[in-house]
């Protein structure tokens, strides 16, 4: 007996025979494509024929679902569908701008620590420990508190959260970036930092962050709904995936159906994210 | 060693300092009268007025609050109130105990289950039980929290009534399991994901291969080996998760009724009590540091290239 013949032989992943490209091409295209089917329905709602949102129907309560109403009705009579459809509407507009915050405040934040450095580098860094420290969710709900319950608060509230790990990330990405030939020979050629900066590190720092975004939008929809839950976000009567979460909870043993279709349709859309998000990351090529 | 953690320490100072200035003037710049909070919004004397305003330093200049806070908090000052009249320390230290078994015990279940799943998956790469196991965890990521916890609270706790559905005051451990998995589920899904990447990708280095040309069974080189690699990534998630964990508290507290932390945070952030709302965040970033340092010194231990000087 060898000594290469002792045990079991470990099962080793082949790495040298990933899927045929076209395969996993189709694959990016079904969730890129479902994802962008979910947007366009959710754009055209207001033309779409459904009940409205806030016409209640209190001889209709908690009634099963039907050929009017699809979805049934929740407690105050209200189309739930309808419900589920505005609100899935209102949740994505709020993700978007919660993303947009969140790089808007943390890529230059980041990019400037990691670009130039030293103090700069301590000073920003030490304040997104600091924001980073606090529980995401505390900080939310304070921010919100501070300015009133409103779901642009809310988002703008999600969006600062998530700035300083947009920030950490740009800046560990830009970092080995600092010393790379085409950066140096910008700067010899007489551009600027900040414009060597922008133009040359930004875009190649970029492929992670644009993943960890995809993330980030995920987790954006579900803790505006937690927020919404929480009656800090959309206000009622308007109609919130979160909110109407929060209605339906009180009735759950009655009408299951009016409290689980609102979950669905939040994971639904955070799954779908979710999945652009893994197909980017390996279109980028990144672990 | 030694001279790291005192490092590491002093690193500290400034971000539980910062940390708690950033919740102290978002509470402050909360719209309302906070005399009229400490008074259920019944109307007062001027005198009165005047000296709840002393008492709490209100017509000081905002950063000197702040330094007064720090002081109590600091020195444990037993005449350290909320806005209720309440000693402050006392309503932590009646809460802590609830929610720190509750995240310990998520903890615990989310390194458990998270680690064996995920090493499974990461062992048979491209097999179904990786796929399933990719799916569900996706799935468990997109599903909020309180969905999950009043569909378990649902079945579990008032159906089948295998847990109980809410936690009484008088709580104990068995009262917890079903709070702290709902607290774990999205955890558990990211640590599976991130066990299953790490496995996969030690898989196929230099010094896995050069073990298994040595001769050693799987079993030695899985746990040798790959595992002990992979867990570097995996123990800094868990590790610094234990800050998030209190923050989920928040909606899990709510929904099974814990006199936690959790709740006594949302209640005081949704009232204004500035206090009692950044004792609460100096306590859960004093964790966090903690934790921070914590996860640290176990690299230490999980990878003997990593030495702290």
């Amino acid at each position: 007996m060898t000594i290469l013949d002792r045990g079991p032989a470990l099962p080793l992943p082949d790495a040298l025979s990933p899927p045929p490209r076209t395969r996993r091409r189709r694959k990016v295209m079904i969730a890129t494509t479902v994802f962008g089917v979910v947007i366009a329905i959710l754009l055209l709602v207001p033309l779409l024929p459904l009940a409205d949102p806030l016409t209640q129907n209190l001889g209709q309560r908690q009634a099963s679902p039907s050929g009017d109403h699809w979805l049934g009705q929740d407690a105050l009579g209200r189309d739930v569908l309808s419900r589920i459809m505005w609100g899935a509407r209102v949740s994505l507009l709020g993700m978007v701008v919660a993303v947009g915050i969140a790089a808007a405040i943390g890529l230059p934040w980041g990019l400037t620590a990691g670009y130039f450095g030293g103090w700069t580098d301590e000073i920003l860094m030490r304040v997104a420990d600091g924001v980073l420290a606090v529980p995401g969710v505390v900080l939310a709900i304070a921010i919100v508190g501070m300015l009133e319950p409103s779901l642009f608060n809310a988002m703008l509230a999600i969006g600062l959260v998530f700035s300083p790990t947009v920030a950490r990330l740009i800046r560990s990405e830009a970092l080995p970036l600092m010393n790379v030939d085409y950066v140096s020979a910008s700067l010899l050629s007489g551009t600027s930092s900040w414009r060597a900066m922008w133009r040359h590190v930004f875009p190649n720092a970029m492929g992670p962050v644009i993943v960890q975004l995809c993330s980030l939008a995920s987790l954006a929809l579900i803790i505006e709904a937690s927020l919404s839950f929480l009656g800090m976000a959309t206000q009622p009567p308007a109609p919130s995936l979160g909110g109407d979460l929060a209605d339906a909870y009180l009735q759950f043993s009655q009408a299951p159906l009016s409290t689980v279709t609102p979950g669905l349709a939040i994971a639904f859309v955070a799954f779908l994210v979710s999945r652009v998000g893994d197909e980017l990351r390996g279109k980028l090529g990144i672990r | 060693m030694w001279w790291y953690v005192v490092k590491r320490l002093l690193q500290a100072i400034p971000v539980f300092l910062g940390a708690t200035l950033i919740i102290f003037i978002l509470t402050k710049l909360r719209p309302g009268d906070p005399i009229l909070g400490l008074t259920g919004n019944k109307p007062v004397s001027p005198e009165v007025r005047q000296a709840l305003r002393d008492q709490f330093h209100l017509d000081d200049f905002i950063g000197l609050q702040w330094l007064y806070f720090i002081k109590d908090v600091v020195t444990f000052n037993p005449n350290f109130v909320g806005l209720d009249g309440q000693p402050i320390f006392d309503k932590i230290s009646n809460a802590l105990p609830v929610t720190a078994t509750l995240a310990v015990m998520a903890l615990a279940m989310d390194a458990v289950i998270g680690i064996v799943v995920g090493t499974i998956a990461g062992l048979r790469r491209n097999g179904w039980f990786d796929s399933v196991t990719l799916v569900l965890s996706l799935i468990l990521l997109s599903v909020p929290i309180f969905v999950v916890g009043f569909v378990l609270q649902f079945l579990l706790g008032v159906k089948f009534t295998v847990f109980p559905a809410t936690v009484p005051v008088d709580w104990s451990i068995g009262d917890l399991v079903l709070p702290a998995f709902v607290l774990a589920i999205a955890n558990i899904a990211t640590t599976t994901r991130l066990t299953r990447t790490s496995v996969a990708n030690n898989l196929t280095a230099d010094h896995v291969r050069t073990a298994r040309a040595k001769g050693l069974s799987g079993g030695l080189v899985v746990r040798n080996h790959v595992l002990r690699n992979s867990l570097v990534p995996v123990v800094t998630y868990i590790g610094i998760n234990l800050g998030s964990l209190m923050a989920g508290a928040i909606i899990t507290e709510g929904i099974f009724n814990v006199q936690g932390i959790g709740n006594l945070a949302f209640g005081a952030v949704s009232r204004g009590d500035t206090p009692l709302t950044v004792s609460v965040v100096a306590v859960m970033v004093m964790l966090y540091v903690m934790m921070s340092l914590v996860v640290d010194l176990l690299y230490a231990v999980l990878d003997p290239r990593i030495r702290y000087a």
